[in-house]
């Protein structure tokens, strides 16, 4: 309960919620009225609440990965992806969890998370503009809330009046969200939208496209081996079979004749920003070790 | 007069082992350098990618920094267990995704890396 009113009081410092009158003062304002999924979108403030308590939620479960430069980098290619990207009302922010899975995620909002795991396995920046490519479209496109559209489970209770979204409502819809994310999947349409597009962004950019259908390939022949599941498993279960995708992904490449033209990897940059620390006791704060 | 003409068949024949004498006495002489040993062997070394067990560390790219290891809530299946996805967010996690702002590209740091890159800026439309 503490750490609930802590929060509460975190997202009231950041503007995320508004106070609501007391109830006594403005009888019946209190009363929250579940909005129905086919009456309206989420409006542009209640995705990025759900985004940012949906963030919070996976940094709650896996931390964040604060190496400067590698945050920065990440950043970086992330704007040189999404800087193309059709929907530009909301920004993209992008983030590293502290985890070894191998897998990305895009919330409500623009909220792009990588995971340490993927970054210690892309070859380079081309790999893994095609990946935040994928995940920008997923967030621009409102995957996660068509979803829960589809599924009935998209409705946010509102207060009566407002479009303020009480905490604990709040706090459920990032639950649904970052079930979705992690132990759910989305429909094979709606990845196969993330790849086209992803890949199209990517390209735009100025990356070789055809790096990214090259780590689904690496992924799929990973995936085989039995001491990679706890890596992979989670992104296999969610997505369509990578064999599947990488032939769409090469088909799309032929079609636009990308296969045809020498465009930049720069794995080399990707190697000098992406780093990670030899052994747990490195990383260890200077006197603590 | 005249000429008798050499089968092409056989021509081609004489030439071929003629060839072949020429490489077999020369390959003896010709041991690979020690630079191209190892560029042999670089290319025959799978992916370093693959994260059995530890994940792939660039070793000549190690810094110090706050990584602790683990896969936090993951099940050895890759299903994410069901007490980590009961975690609730405290007053430093919301924090740090509102901070995650604080690292968007500034334009100006934009248009540098895209030219070091020798990548695309997006046309502003007229």
């Amino acid at each position: 309960m503490k750490r609930g009113v802590a929060v509460l009081g975190s997202l009231l410092l950041l503007g995320l919620l508004q106070p609501a009158p007391a109830p006594a003062q403005f009888p019946g304002i209190d009363k929250v009225v579940k909005v129905a999924e086919a009456q309206r979108a989420w409006s542009a403030n209640e995705e990025l609440a759900i985004g940012q308590a949906t963030g919070a939620k996976l940094v709650a479960i896996f931390g964040l990965y604060e190496e400067p430069r590698a945050v920065k980098y990440v950043n970086l290619v992330g704007a040189s992806v999404a800087q193309h990207a059709p929907r530009q009302d909301m920004k993209y922010h992008f983030g590293i969890l502290d985890t070894e899975m191998v897998n990305a995620f895009a919330t409500p909002g623009g909220y792009v998370l990588v995971t340490r795991g993927l970054l210690a396995n892309l070859e380079d920046e081309a790999e893994l503009a095609g990946v935040l490519g994928h995940e920008v479209t997923h967030t621009g496109e409102r995957h996660i809330e068509k979803e829960l559209r589809s599924r009935k489970m998209a409705a946010i209770g509102v207060e009566a009046g407002t479009e303020q979204i009480p905490f604990g409502e709040l706090a459920g819809l990032a639950d649904r969200v970052t079930n979705q994310l992690l132990a759910g999947k989305l429909s094979r349409d709606k990845e196969n939208e993330a790849d086209t597009r992803g890949l199209e962004l990517a390209a735009a950019a100025g990356y070789d496209p055809r790096a990214f259908p090259e780590f689904l390939g690496f992924l799929s022949q990973a995936s085989d081996e039995s001491g990679n599941k706890q890596a992979v498993g989670n992104l296999t279960a969610s997505h369509p079979k990578f064999s599947d995708r990488v032939k769409r992904l090469k088909e799309q490449i032929g079609k636009r004749g990308w296969d045809k033209e020498e465009r930049p990897r720069l794995a080399e940059r990707y190697q000098e920003n992406v780093v990670f620390p030899e052994t747990p006791a490195e990383s260890a704060p200077s006197g603590q070790e | 007069m005249t000429v008798r003409r050499i089968p092409r068949a056989g021509l081609l024949l004489t030439g071929a082992l003629a060839a072949a004498a020429l490489l077999l006495a020369q390959a003896p002489a010709r041991q690979p350098l020690p630079e191209e040993k190892k560029q042999d062997k670089k290319e025959e070394k799978p992916r370093k990618r693959v994260f059995t067990g530890k994940i792939s560390l660039r070793s000549s790219r190690q810094e110090k920094e706050t990584a602790s290891y683990g896969f936090k809530g993951v099940g050895p299946d890759g299903r994410m267990e069901q007490a980590a996805l009961n975690a609730q967010p405290g007053e430093m996690d919301v924090i740090k995704v509102a901070r995650l702002a604080i690292n968007d590209a500034r334009p100006e740091e934009l248009a540098a890396f895209l030219a070091e890159g020798n990548l695309r800026t997006k046309e502003k439309k007229p």
